[in-house]
């Protein structure tokens, strides 16, 4: 889970995009093991016809990082074994909403137990405490 | 943050997923996040006020994200779709997004300046765009996600709807930014500027006498425009063109900013042979790029602890060159040509071109086409290429760890080169 890059600041080049060092915050790097021998960050390069036709390597890629299914793993053990498959992770739902879909509902089911157990002995105590008074 | 424009603190943050995860952008001030899909799912989820049941790494990348952005208040937030974007992606394998996040639009022709490096040829008899096809623009701007508009021209203070623009920017939740030559600032469109702009950029190519061998006006009037933007109040970026004809004026340029210690920020545009301009100078790609460098790095280092400093995209090989003497940066401070990757230019004949200079490479026309389309198309994908080709095959970048973020400098035309200090061989000097 990262953030892989940031870029603080207004654009107000009416040329070209700007960069901003900005010292207060240092930017997100991306770990050198995403780098080969020769410098040159690991990405499949199909020509534009490949990936189409062929199911080629789907590369999903963005400033600063990548999503490579053909990459060599890095050190850091990935969260998700299934990424050899092909298909592309954007078009999957966000796994993280998922399971935090699945939690809130365990947490629903679980407060509405525990109410329930909680009156059932509120009864319980009442019952005794009415039953020895009588 | 005091003196921030109100209305760019009501617009909604803007959420965009993307191949890679997504991007979150606070109009607030101009911060723009890439995140990796999990970390893309906990900031849709705490914007949304639903943290509730998070796990203890969550909860970490919450307390990071609300770091980064302002989420000191509850704040509205727009999550964009773009239409089609999920069955799209660019086959170069060069980072891109599925849509724009920067736009450059040339709102006019019209200028009174008559720079004589203009890439733009304006001049006073220059055509404004119609408000319509304005209007059309910014529409199909909203539709893509684009966070920042970057107005340019021309002049665009001369535009007669300049305000519309900017009022409009602000109901479709853009945050308009607009570079001026600061003659024709005037306390109704400094109240503008003011009030929706994110900041505003204004032109310097030389301090004194040097101003006015190019601007044609008295330092004097530029000083005064500064002053008028300050006691507005309008956080104002110096923009620096720099060329052969000044490159060894830069000290006393950097000099000049630091005495205007109300600045946003300074950046360093390299000066492009286009246009008008073609015959003005020289790129810097034709001095030593050690000369070059030692410049740059001196001038980064002065200004750096006072304001931001920013250089244009097609800068980074010789910034590439110089970062590791400064302290602040690492390389994801660098990122090369943004064009189609991140930004686009827009003409003011509606062309949609990969840069504001780069008019002989149109990839299509918005008064026919739809901007998302066009960022799909073809022609775009080809250009993409152009800079993938660039960096593989530059022999100045092999073996350069920075490459993969540099691309080995503008694809279209050499501006700048890259000294090599950072991979140890700072004796040898390569051309692109
Ligand atoms: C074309 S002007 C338009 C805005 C306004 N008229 C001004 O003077 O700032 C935008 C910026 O581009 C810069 N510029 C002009 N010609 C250039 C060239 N040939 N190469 C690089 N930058 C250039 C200008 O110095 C200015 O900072």
């Amino acid at each position: 889970m990262n953030i892989l890059r940031r870029h603080r600041g207004f654009t107000t080049n009416s040329s070209s995009a700007s960069e901003w060092i900005d010292p207060e915050r240092p930017p997100a790097s991306i770990p050198l093991d995403q780098f080969d021998a020769d410098g040159n960050r690991i990405v499949p390069t199909p020509t534009p016809e490949s990936g189409s036709g062929d199911g080629g390597p789907a590369t999903i890629s963005l400033e600063g990082f990548e999503f490579n299914p053909f990459a060599t793993p890095s050190p850091k053990p990935s969260p998700k074994p299934e990424a050899t498959a092909t298909p592309a992770p954007a078009k999957e739902e966000l796994p993280s909403v998922a399971s935090e879909n699945t939690a809130m509902v365990l947490g629903f089911l679980g407060t509405i137990l525990g109410v329930f157990a909680l009156e059932r002995m509120l009864r319980l105590w009442w019952r005794k405490r009415k039953e020895q008074e009588d | 943050m005091p003196g921030r424009p109100d209305p760019l603190q009501e617009l909604p943050l803007v959420m965009r997923k993307e191949p890679f995860g997504g991007i979150v952008f606070d109009p607030f001030d101009g911060t723009m996040l890439e995140l990796d899909p999990e970390a893309y799912g906990v900031a849709r989820k705490t914007l949304k006020g639903r943290g509730l049941f998070f796990s203890r790494e969550k909860r970490e990348m919450m307390r990071e994200l609300k770091r980064e952005l302002h989420l000191h208040r509850l704040r509205a937030v727009r999550e964009v779709k773009v239409q089609g974007a999920q069955d799209w992606q660019s086959k170069i394998p060069v980072p891109s997004l599925s849509a724009p996040t920067l736009v450059d639009f040339q709102i006019t022709d019209n200028c009174l300046m008559g720079c004589p490096h203009c890439y733009a040829s304006s001049i006073p008899k220059g055509q404004h765009v119609p408000w319509e096809m304005v209007q059309r623009v910014v529409e199909q701007l909203a539709d893509c996600g684009v966070c920042q508009l970057a107005i340019g021209g021309g002049e665009p203070l001369l535009h007669p709807q300049i305000g519309d623009l900017l009022k409009l920017c602000q109901d479709k939740g853009i945050v308009p930014n607009l570079t001026t030559g600061g003659m024709e600032l005037r306390p109704d469109n400094l109240t503008l500027l003011k009030k929706y702009c994110g900041a505003i950029g204004i032109s310097m190519e030389g301090v004194g006498e040097r101003y006015s061998e190019v601007r044609k006006y008295p330092f004097r009037k530029f000083e005064e425009a500064l002053d008028k933007l300050r006691d507005a109040g309008v956080p104002t970026v110096i923009q620096m063109t720099l060329s052969r004809a000044n490159f060894d004026h830069l000290p006393e340029m950097a000099e000049f900013c630091l005495s205007r210690p109300e600045l946003y920020g300074a950046i360093f545009l390299a000066y492009k042979p286009v246009g008008r301009g073609e015959t003005y100078s020289q790129a810097l790609s034709t001095l030593d790029a050690k000369v070059v460098s030692k410049g740059l790095s001196h001038a980064f280092n002065l200004l750096s602890p006072h304001m931001r400093v920013g250089y244009d995209c097609c800068m980074t090989p010789g910034v590439a060159g110089v970062e590791d003497a400064l302290k602040f940066a690492d390389e994801s401070n660098l990122e090369g040509c943004s064009a189609l990757r991140g930004s686009v230019g827009i003409s003011t004949r509606l062309d949609v071109i990969p840069c504001t200079f780069t008019w002989r490479h149109r990839i299509g026309n918005l008064k026919t086409e739809h901007l998302r389309d066009v960022w799909r198309n073809a022609n775009a994908e080809r250009f993409r290429q152009r800079i993938e080709i660039k960096s593989q095959n530059n022999r100045a970048c092999t073996g350069c760890l920075k490459k993969a973020h540099c691309h080995g400098g503008c694809p279209v035309m050499p501006l700048i080169n890259c000294h090599r200090d950072h991979i140890g061989d700072p004796e040898q000097k390569w051309s692109f």
